[in-house]
């Protein structure tokens, strides 16, 4: 115990058994129970936990900022003051001036009536005084310090004029702008392309060293924790399971669900690629009927008789600073070892190919009202610019980029949801343009699509089994009379109980949602899924046991998967093949071995690096692309990707499309290099391999 | 922006055009013929064939529009039929009465209908936003003859007696006796779009409140007031100025039957006296002055609107 009064001397924020509950009108939900912490100057915490892990909860409480609805108990102390005991009055003099708040979604964190500049030096005019002009200037000063391009033009601007980027530049400004003793992230780069996020977290982690403050980072992702912060705080269903030193709790976790989240996410540095993925068995339980004993016991893998009964504390494991709330903390194995034997993923040959796509376009014409009068041929949006891929039977090919790249367009073309401007769509060898009513209706059931969100891909109102029989009576593939039936093994396909087809979606959890939805696209029967982001609203815990049911039925019935994600690490495990797309054209194509070794496309490169890995030892690479994505209505010339190309050849670039490089049977690289200056570019991420950290700016 | 209004004021002047077509093509259809009309039942058809050449009625239609339209243009909207003067300044005259009871009435909405509708989105389900909004019901409720018949009632003779019920008294003559005569019309009308009004600005103002930007705000330390008039205001008017420019030509639809009710001299009256007497000239001058007023004021509101969303402006 004195260890921790030691550390609370220094710290900038203490927050001692902090219980948060919430009073709704099925009873209290106790969001957070018995939460403690210090977070000293200078130093980052950072709370990783999945959704209803009571994280945000956390950052709220410490703001005061819980609603009308929750309730707090405890010490939230700052400065020797008790946050959750001031008046408002008195709150409004520590918000934004002490404590400021990063937040996810800038776009909406962001007033849309108010120029960024104004919004950023607000605080100033509040906090310190200064007039509204005085405020712009240093509002001015510290966009420059956020790297947020001419400033003295962009603090004019409103935030829809920025992009995503930018916005979340213009929030961390707003934020730091009176220099606060403490900073909260909350989620700051969820939701945010994967080459933005790398360039926020280097900005986050070079304004650590320029500010002193306390930051506290809230974030969802292993990734991102491990290269921000000090220390760590894992939370689970409301309470802090372990914290400790972020290297130690990488290599060294001491409690089960630390262990499993760090074991069930697909990794982009995985050594082994066909291993199958570990998944968190069960579901968080109800806040609202707390089980006895520990909070985990129904899902882990250790659990013994005692777990079900007492409430392991948070204590010290071998080493003081490092705390566990698990009774076998001191047994638990380390990373890599506990993964089940025998588990190897069998890579069947593909099959005949079942989808060609030749020079498929998608063009949007959409008239502005200069065209209108004019009656000038309005500039179309090239939102697919020209694809050619070969699907076979069995196959996943994993089409990846940027959003706006135009992956989901091609997607939604391939199920016809947007009919192909020029270019050759065949299906099973028939080009699906010239096809009769009766022929296109048997061609639509052989290619089904799996939406990225399951909230909305359902229909509300209607129970899970008459979703599911919506194909089957479509495409009349069973008689009415055996529907039930079939929706029951349907049901157990994607390992639901059959109970679930009298439940309306609301009362299904994320997962269990996207179960149903991935039940539905088999239910047709199909040769060919398009999966359109499946995971990226699911949870860690969850996504690992969807990419195992996806591919389990892939190896049962052969369906050939068109998987679009922006996820690399899944892509790595699920897919045969990996398609890289930039601005509507494909950049480099491969088998998945080959896409993600040497000879890399710059592009793909600049992908790869952005990523953050789940391992603190390593050091972040150093590829950064600046800047969006360029307007597929007006893309740059020649090679799309030279504006933003780090490893720009010359000026041909600009001219003259990239020729197709060979580097190997399969494997092809759409760039004006040659082969070898880019096997060169080595792309290591070994921990050995400290990298000399370099910048690349665009060329332009 | 300039480019914005243009294309605005563009669409405005081809509805206008649209709209004298219809005015016309209405006016010709009516039953009766208008030199029969002018000189009474019993003038006899020599007579009536000279008028109808004289007022160019045996011109073929497009010739006679053009004529009509033109003149219209130029300033010159002809004689009434029925009070045999020119029928533009009678016009601007009746015009400029209503035009102090629609922009009274207007600026009481806003101001009253805005201001309640903040206080009760600010303090939802608490006892002043239930007392508002019911309030705000019995109001929309009640049709316009009504509300003006128990305000007549309650002010101007009935109950209490402090305010002239009727009449008009222009305002050069007498400003004391020009504003009191104006308050029991102008309330009648502003009661009529109060309830929208505030019920519009109530909900967008505790939908503007939920927003992350809100939380924002809140979050760096700026006070209610700041909050509330900087942040969430600006936001929550831009539903409510719809609301109320798409009602302006409601109001004015609304001003014949107010003006009837108080004997009010405004162009509602005029509309109402020129039908029922069959003063076509007068109808055609009025409508058309109506439509041209209800599309500024639609283009007022729509510039208004650009101003306070810049997600508009920039685009």
């Amino acid at each position: 115990m004195s260890n921790t009064t030691n550390i609370a001397a220094k710290s900038v924020l203490s927050v001692r058994n902090l219980d948060v509950t919430y009073l709704t009108r099925d009873g209290a939900v106790k969001a957070l129970r018995d939460v403690s912490f210090d977070i000293a100057q200078g130093e980052t915490f950072g709370l990783v936990g999945e959704s209803g892990s009571g994280k945000s909860t956390i950052a709220l409480a410490i703001m005061n900022y819980l609603g009308i609805s929750g309730r707090t108990s405890g010490v939230i102390e700052y400065a020797g003051q008790d946050l959750s005991t001031l008046s408002p009055k008195e709150l409004q003099r520590f918000r934004g001036a002490k404590i400021a708040m990063v937040y996810q979604d800038p776009m909406s964190a962001l007033n849309p009536a108010i120029p960024v500049g104004e919004q950023i030096g607000e605080a100033l005019q509040i906090h310190q005084g200064l007039s509204k002009h005085e405020a712009f200037t240093k509002a001015v000063d510290m966009m420059r310090r956020t790297h947020i391009p001419d400033p003295d033009v962009n603090a004019h601007r409103y935030p829809h004029q920025l992009s995503g980027g930018m916005q979340q530049r213009v929030v961390i400004s707003m934020a730091l702008i009176t220099n606060p003793d403490l900073l909260i992230l909350d989620e700051p780069t969820t939701g945010l392309d994967v080459t933005t996020e790398a360039t926020i977290l280097d900005l986050i982690a070079e304004l650590r060293q320029q500010f002193n403050s306390a930051i506290l980072f809230i974030t969802h992702d292993l990734g991102v924790i491990a290269q921000v912060s000090d220390r760590i705080g894992v939370m689970y269903a409301g309470e802090l399971v372990e914290t400790g030193d972020t290297r130690r709790i990488f290599r060294r976790p001491r409690h089960p669900y630390t262990l499993a989240l760090l074991s069930t996410a697909p990794k982009v540095t995985a050594d082994q690629l066909d291993t199958r993925l570990t998944p968190i068995p069960g579901r968080l339980p109800d806040l609202r009927q707390l089980p006895q004993g520990c909070i985990f016991a129904p899902r882990c893998q250790f659990v013994q008789d005692v777990c079900r009964e007492a409430q392991p504390p948070l204590a010290a494991t071998d080493q003081e600073t490092h705390r566990a709330a698990c009774f076998f903390s001191d047994t638990l194995p380390l990373p890599g070892q506990n993964q089940a034997a025998g588990t190897a993923r069998q890579r069947k040959e593909a099959g005949e190919s079942i989808l060609v796509a030749d020079d498929v376009k998608v063009h949007f014409r959409e008239r502005s009202f200069v065209e209108t009068i004019t009656r000038r041929p309005p500039a179309p949006v090239r939102a697919v610019d020209g694809i050619s891929l070969t699907l076979r039977r069995g196959e996943t090919i994993g089409l990846v980029g940027e959003s706006g790249s135009g992956k989901t367009t091609f997607g939604k073309a391939l199920v016809r949801l947007y009919e192909p401007s020029t270019g050759t769509l065949s299906i099973n060898g028939t080009n699906v343009k010239l096809l009769s009513h009766t022929e296109d209706r048997h061609i639509r059931q052989r290619v089904q699509f799996i939406f990225q969100n399951p909230e909305s891909a359902l229909n509300p109102r209607k129970r899970v089994g008459h979703i599911i029989a919506r194909p089957l009576r479509l495409y009349q593939l069973v008689p009415n009379s055996e529907i039930p039936d079939r929706v029951a093994e349907l049901l157990e396909l994607v390992q639901l109980r059959p109970e679930y087809a009298a439940r309306f979606p609301h009362e299904l959890s994320g997962g269990e949602k996207q179960r149903v939805g991935i039940a539905r696209a088999f239910a047709a029967e199909p040769d060919i899924i398009v999966a359109d982001e499946p995971l990226s609203a699911l949870d860690v815990s969850v996504q690992a046991s969807i990419l195992n049911l996806l591919v389990d039925l892939q190896d049962r019935f052969g369906t050939a998967y068109l998987f679009i994600s922006h996820d690399l690490g899944t892509v790595r495990h699920l897919c045969d093949r990996v398609v890289v797309m930039y601005l509507g054209n494909v950049y480099e194509s491969g088998n998945v071995r080959q896409v993600f070794a040497a000879p890399y496309h710059p592009y793909t490169e600049a992908l790869l690096s952005a990523i953050p890995v789940p391992d603190p030892e390593v050091s972040r690479d150093q590829i950064r692309l600046e800047g969006p994505v360029p307007s597929p209505r007006h893309p740059p010339s020649g090679c799309k990707f030279h504006t933003r190309c780090p490893r720009k050849w010359g000026p041909i670039c600009e001219q003259e499309a990239p020729p197709a490089q060979e580097a190997a049977p399969g494997h092809v690289i759409y760039c004006h290099r040659p082969l070898d200056t880019l096997e060169n570019e080595v792309f290591a991420r070994s921990s050995a391999n400290k990298h000399r950290k370099e910048s690349f700016k665009p060329t332009s | 922006m300039p480019g914005f209004v243009l294309k605005r004021f563009g669409s405005l002047v081809l509805t206008l055009l649209l709209l004298s077509l219809i005015v016309f093509a209405v006016t010709q259809l009516l039953p009766g013929n208008v030199a029969q009309m002018i000189l009474g039942p019993y003038a006899s058809e020599e007579t009536q064939a000279a008028l109808e050449l004289q007022l160019g009625l045996n011109e073929p239609l497009w010739k006679q529009y053009l004529e009509w339209i033109g003149g219209f243009l130029r300033g010159d909207w002809g004689e009434s039929l029925r009070l045999s003067q020119d029928i533009q300044p009678i016009l601007l005259l009746r015009l400029q009465n209503s035009a102090y009871l629609a922009i009274a009435s207007l600026a009481g909405v806003t101001v009253f209908g805005i201001g309640l509708g903040v206080i009760a989105g600010m303090r939802q389900n608490k006892p002043s936003d239930h007392i508002i909004s019911i309030l705000a019901f019995i109001a929309i409720s009640l049709p316009a003859f009504v509300t003006g018949s128990l305000l007549i009632i309650l002010f101007a003779g009935g109950v209490w007696n402090f305010l002239p019920g009727s009449g008009y008294m222009s305002p050069s003559e007498d400003i004391g006796g020009w504003l009191l005569r104006l308050i029991l019309p102008t309330v009648t009308l502003m009661l009529l779009l109060l309830a929208y009004v505030i019920r519009m600005t109530r909900s967008s103002m505790i939908e503007v409140l939920s927003a992350n930007y809100i939380r924002t705000a809140r979050l760096k330390g700026a006070p209610e007031r700041v909050v509330v008039l900087r942040h969430a205001l600006r936001n929550a008017l831009l539903p409510t100025v719809t609301v109320i420019a798409m009602n302006i030509g409601w109001l004015l639809g609304s001003v014949v039957i107010v003006e009837e009710i108080f004997s009010y001299p405004g162009i509602g009256s005029l509309i109402l006296f020129s039908v029922s007497n069959r003063d076509l000239p007068l109808l055609q001058a009025s409508v058309m002055v109506v439509g041209a007023i209800t599309g500024l004021a639609n283009l007022a509101a729509d510039i208004v609107y650009v101003y306070l969303n810049p997600r508009i402006r920039y685009q």
